[in-house]
This record gives C-alpha cells, structure tokens and sequence, in this order.
C-alpha cells in the first residue's frame, strides 16, 4: 500500500500516474471482461439488478452541479450535488468491476469538488486522486475488492459543509454471486440541514456554520428534503410484495434510528454488509456516512411511514417518508380497530386527556380563554401543529393564517371534536392524513380554539361555550 | 495611505496564516505570518486592462494562446468576433485567464502577482471587520455563478484595497504551495481532505478559509475558471 500512497501525495502533480495504481494483489484473479457504462438514477430509483456473471470495466460519469432547490414548502436552499439531486445518483456494479470514474465540476460552480467512495480501497477513496475545479473533470480508476453497499460523498474542506449541502450517494458494490430478485429497490437517503433561518422560515436560506458545528440542524430529511417521499412521491408497492431498501444517511452528522411504522424487517444487512443478514428487525441504526439494506414483505395494504426513530426529527425537521401499499384487506394479518369500548380501571374515576375536569377553572373574559387555551393547545396539538402553528409541511397543516379556519368556527370545532380524515386543502397545499378526535370538554374545546383563533396572524375570534354546544359531533362512534 | 496609478502600498504588518507551516517558523503557540510591506492592485484586472496587453502582446490573445498556458476556456466569455472584450464588460474583472497568463500580463507592467501571504494578509484587513467579513465571503462561497459586477462596486476595505472578497477568486503567484511541498513524502497529513483537512488549520471554524486553501489546490497553472481572476503586486522598493 506504500506505494500508492507516495503516488496519491501529489495529486495536483500527478493525477494521470494514478490509473495504475489502483489494482492490487487480491484482486487480480478477477479477469475483466468487456466495458460499460453505468446507469445512475436519482432517489427513490434504483439501477436494475446486474446479471452478468463476470467482471467489467464500468465508466462512471458523475457531474457535479451546484443549484437552488426545494428544502421544504416554501424554502429554498443552494444544494451542492453529485448530478443535481440531492442524495447524489445511486451507483450499482459488481463485485471485481473495474471502475474508471469520470468527476466534472460544471464551470458554473464556485466551489472546487472530489469525491471519497467509502468502496475505494486506497488512500482519501478517491478524493486525493479527484480534487477538481470548477470547469474541469478528473478520472481516476479503481477495483471494487468488497462487496456491500458504500456511501460516496465530497471531501474537499470544509468536508462538513460540503456534505451539509448534499454531496453524498451511494455505491453499492453487488456480491460475485448477485443479489436476489424482489419486486421493487429503493434508494432512500438522510441528511441533516443548517439554515440560518428557523424551521419554516420562508425563501432562499443560507448555510449556517454555526448551526453546523453546534450539530443543531433545523431540518433532517429524506432524499433532500421535507415531503420528498410522502403524498404523490409516496413510494407504492402491491400487497404481497418484497420489498428492498437501500437506505444511507449522507450527515454530516446525525446517525439515524432507521424505523417503518407497521413493518418488521424480514432480512436487514446492516452497515451495508452483504453477509448474512440479521432477521426480524423492527428499528436499525444507520451512521453517518453509512448504510443498510433491508427487505421484507409487505402483507397488508395501507400507508407505512419512515421515519428517523429520533422522533422531533420525524415530527418536526422533515425525516418522515411514506411506503404506500395497495391491494386487498386480510383481516387474519391485521384486524383493523374491532371495537372501541370504555375502559374503566378498578379503583379511579375515568380520565380522558390528563387535563382535570371537574375542579378545572373557567374561563371568564376572552384573555382567560386565550391564556387557558395555550396550555391545552401544547399538551394536545403542538406535536403535530407545532407550538408556531406552522405545522409541518406535507404532513400536518398550519394552523398559523390557515384559510381553512378563517370565518370557520363550526368547521373547527367539528374538526376538534370529531376528528378528520382524508385529503384537505389548506392555504393551497393538500394534505391527507389522520386526525383524532379530542377528549375535550366544551370549556377546552373553546378555549383551545379561541387561542388558536387569536395566535399566529389568525384573525382573533373568539368561540364561546354555545358555539362548542351547537356544533361539537359526539366524541365516541363505537361502530367504524 | 499611499497610492500611485492604481496602486495601494500595503504597510508592512502580519496575521495568523490560516494553514500553519511546520518548518519551524512559527513553532511559538501564537503563529504569526509577517508580511514586508508591498504595493498591489486596488482592484482586480480588468477585462478592458487585459485586452490593452492582448492587442500588445498578441501571443495571448485566444486565437494563439499555447495549448500549455491554457485549457480550452481562456478568455471564453470575449465573444464577439475579435476575440475582444465585450464593451458591457470592459470594467468588470477579467476571469477565465490561467496563471501563465496572469503572470505575464503582470510582467508586462513591471509588476508580480502577489503571494499567498500577501494575498491572505490583505483579506484580514488587520482584522478590522473580522466577523463582518467572514459572513460577506461565506454569503459568496455559497450561492452558484451570477453575472459580475464591475470593479469597485463595493466599499475598499481599511488598507484601501477594493474587492477582496465576494467578487472573484484571484490567482496567487504561489497558488498551491502550500499542498505541495517540494517533499512530496511528508506531506501525507497536509491534504485537505476529510479529517485531515482540519490537522494544520489554525482556526477550525474558519469555513471560508477552507475554501479558499481548498480551490486553490484544486487548481494547475494552465487552468481557468469562470470566477478566476487575480490582480497584481509589486515589491515596496
């Protein structure tokens, strides 16, 4: 290995002696057949499953562009990326592939890029042999020796900011013996982000170093941002199907507690390792610049949600994806809700949301209601509406200057004391998700709603006791 | 201060380099580079500046440029039949100019491009505006490739220098020196790539300064680029 490392030292110098400097004595059984060039997808997309059984020489052409993007609804920040999306394209080749990667910098770009494949055996993976400047490209080659699934990123100082603003992918180098068949592969990637303005706040955000060494990021996302796999982008699959994840997590610093809501990974090879798999795993962790892959085989039709098991990061920063499985009930899996009966423990009257409703006080003046209402609000609503109201995009609607509220208050209080269910449009965005009905008497309906109405720019109503009488929906259906 | 034609004589004084040079110079725990004083350019060249010296020194123009001084970018954006500057542009600094030509362009005016330290003891300003100017240079570093500005558009700083920082990169005589030590077997802790990008930096959350160490590593005489420009110095005798 001395040797090349004595040869990588001067990379500026001398970056065309390093073609040869890659392959080493493990590998040269390995004999190359034939050339080509691979097919790089954007997230959720995976390349096809490689089924020659031989090595190759396969060229990889990757260009880094640096460009404004969609952060979140309504934010927009400068992504560096590796094929201009953020996580960078998925690679796919095969164990004992020679590879000749092609880097190039887009002369637009203001920043000089490299790339450091955690696949590369040899010094920097890549990086000393990479560094580019804009309007310029570099080659280097290299021999996969293991197989497994790689994170590549940027290397090039400052490296944290560099990944912070999304220069990272994965590689996956397939086993000599291949990988089984499923019926769907997607590529799933975490990153953590550093605005300089808050969670939410609106237009083009720059890059907060501060936020980045303190490891205080505002968002933690999904294939490069909020919503990127829920809604429309959900990822689909039928009832019946196995299905594969290759999950990353780009940083720069947060590992991820890797968890689908509802699902129990039949096979996960964690840190990418393609030896024997771990089975029936319900949350796994995934590091920085680190990945894993998991299969399993969705039995019963519905919505299933990713999250980062972190669980601010799902509700409030952005890591929540949706996998959306169609097709038939089957009822012998998962029931769905039976019954819903009153349950009365031995020895206490019956309590509903912790809030005390005999001895609670009554509002007297508006302020009362206002002042009362905040505290059911953060005890109740601020999970998922947020204590800024602003909720959280794609998944739960603002409540902040909501349309839907405005001149609404029957609406509301339906809302509150009935739940909803199914797509709703709020201030021009379309959500479609789940909302509880509350336990709340008439006296918490109204104040909740009154500090509600008189918070975040809405337009200060107040709803009073009678309004709450006259059109709450009776708390409890005991039939679906 | 002092000045002739477009020159600022920048006074004698020293800063704390941001890569720390181990050759036991600066071995004491406060590091400082001294810097002899030395007159530079109050502005970056510009395009109608370079264009003077092509029509005077023909080699350079794009048209007979050798393949050796230059990549295939040089002077890209003088568009118009010629091979001249665009009049819109004439007070705008020129980019796309490798160092070979930078170099002679200043040669031709009696003059030298600047050093490293030079150039990086200029940007500290004598940390005038420290906190200031680090946000102004990472606000520019971020954000991709917009239409230039002309020179001088923006405040001088305290040495009466324009343009700094947040317009162009600016080649430096040295520009990879400090990456590239002649002993190239030593130097395996001095890249900057990942964690060892951060073994030498004196001051770890300096990000823009990174940067700039960064890009210009990344960089070989015969390159250019779009946001590369650069300016000239002259010894203070």
């Amino acid at each position: 290995m001395k040797k090349i490392k004595l040869l990588v030292l001067g990379a500026a110098l001398c970056m065309a002696g390093l073609a040869q400097a890659a392959p080493v004595a493990k590998a040269s059984s390995s004999k190359i057949t034939g050339q080509e060039t691979a097919i790089l997808t954007d997230a959720p997309v995976v390349p096809p499953r490689i089924t020659r059984k031989h090595a190759t020489k396969v060229i990889v052409n990757l260009e880094v562009k640096e460009l404004e993007g969609r952060l979140a609804d309504g934010v927009s920040y400068t992504f560096w990326t590796f094929g201009g999306k953020v996580p960078g394209k998925f690679i796919r080749i095969r164990e004992g592939d020679e590879v000749e990667f092609h880097l190039n910098n887009h002369p637009d770009n203001k920043m000089p890029h490299n790339i450091d494949l955690h696949a590369v055996t040899g010094p920097g993976g890549g990086a000393a042999a990479s560094l580019t400047a804009p309007g310029h490209s570099s080659i280097f080659s290299f021999k996969a020796l293991n197989p497994g699934l790689y994170v590549y990123h940027c290397a090039t100082a400052p490296v944290a900011m560099h990944v912070a603003n999304g220069m990272y992918g994965l590689i996956l180098v397939e086993p000599k013996e291949g990988m089984s068949k499923v019926d769907h592969e997607f590529y799933v990637m975490q990153g953590d982000f550093y605005t300089q303005g808050k969670n939410g706040e609106q237009g083009l955000q720059a890059f907060s170093m501060t936020k980045a060494i303190d490891e205080k990021p505002e968002y933690v996302v999904f294939n490069g941002s909020a919503g990127s796999l829920t809604g429309d982008n959900a990822l689909k699959a039928k009832k019946g199907e196995t299905v594969r994840l290759f999950v990353g997590v780009g940083g720069p610093n947060l590992t991820s507690s890797f968890h689908v809501i509802g699902e129990i990974f039949d096979k996960v090879n964690h840190e990418g390792s393609t030896t024997s798999p771990d089975k029936n795993v319900q949350t796994t962790m995934i590091p920085a610049g680190g990945a894993a892959y998991m299969e399993f085989k969705v039995n019963v039709p519905g919505t299933y949600i990713m999250v980062d098991h972190s669980l601010t990061r799902a509700f409030n920063k952005g890591a929540l994806g949706m996998l959306k499985v169609s097709g038939d009930e089957d009822k012998t899996i998962y029931s769905g809700k039976m019954t819903d009966e009153v349950y009365l423990p031995e020895g206490t009257s019956m309590r509903n949301t912790g809030v005390a409703q005999a001895q609670a006080p009554t509002a007297k003046t508006k302020a009362d209601r206002i002042k009362m209402g905040e505290g059911i609000y953060n005890t109740n609503c601020a999970a998922c509406h947020q204590t800024t109201g602003v909720g959280v995009p794609q998944a739960f609607p603002p409540l902040a200057k909501a349309d839907y509220l405005k001149g609404a208050k029957p609406a509301a209080i339906k809302a509150v004391t009935g739940g909803l269910q199914g797509k709703l449009v709020v201030n021009g965005n379309e959500y479609n998700g789940v909302m509880p009905s509350w336990s709340l008497n008439d006296e918490e309906v109204a104040n909740v709603l009154t500090y509600i109405y008189n918070s975040w720019g809405n337009d200060g109503d107040e709803v009073t006791l009678e309004d709450v009488k006259k059109h709450r929906i009776t708390p409890v259906k005991h039939e679906e | 201060m002092v000045r002739v034609e477009d020159m600022v004589l920048v006074p004698e004084g020293s800063f704390t380099p941001f890569f720390l040079k181990r050759d036991g110079t600066n071995s004491s725990s406060v590091p400082t580079t001294s810097v002899q004083a030395f007159w530079l350019d109050a502005t970056p060249v510009t395009n109608h500046k370079l264009q003077t010296f092509v029509h005077k020194h023909p080699d350079w123009h794009k048209a007979n440029i050798k393949k050796i001084f230059s990549d295939s970018h040089y002077l890209e954006h003088w568009q118009n039949q010629q091979g001249t500057a665009n009049t819109a542009d004439l007070d705008k600094p020129v980019v796309n100019v490798s160092w070979f030509a930078a170099a002679a362009y200043c040669e031709a005016q009696d003059k030298r491009l600047p050093s490293t330290d030079e150039w990086e003891y200029t940007l500290t300003d004598n940390d005038r505006n420290k906190e200031n100017l680090q946000k102004q240079i990472m606000a520019w570093y971020s954000v991709p490739n917009k239409e230039l500005p002309a020179v001088r558009s923006k405040p001088a700083n305290g040495f009466g220098i324009f343009d700094m920082a947040g317009l162009i990169w600016e080649w430096t005589a040295d520009f990879n020196s400090y990456m590239a030590p002649p002993d190239s077997r030593n130097s395996g802790d001095k890249n900057l790539f990942c964690g060892s990008g951060s073994l030498n930096a004196s001051n770890l959350g300096d990000y823009a300064a990174f940067m700039r160490y960064s890009y210009r590593e990344s960089l070989k005489g015969n390159f250019t680029g779009k946001n590369l420009g650069f300016r000239c110095a002259k010894d203070a005798k």
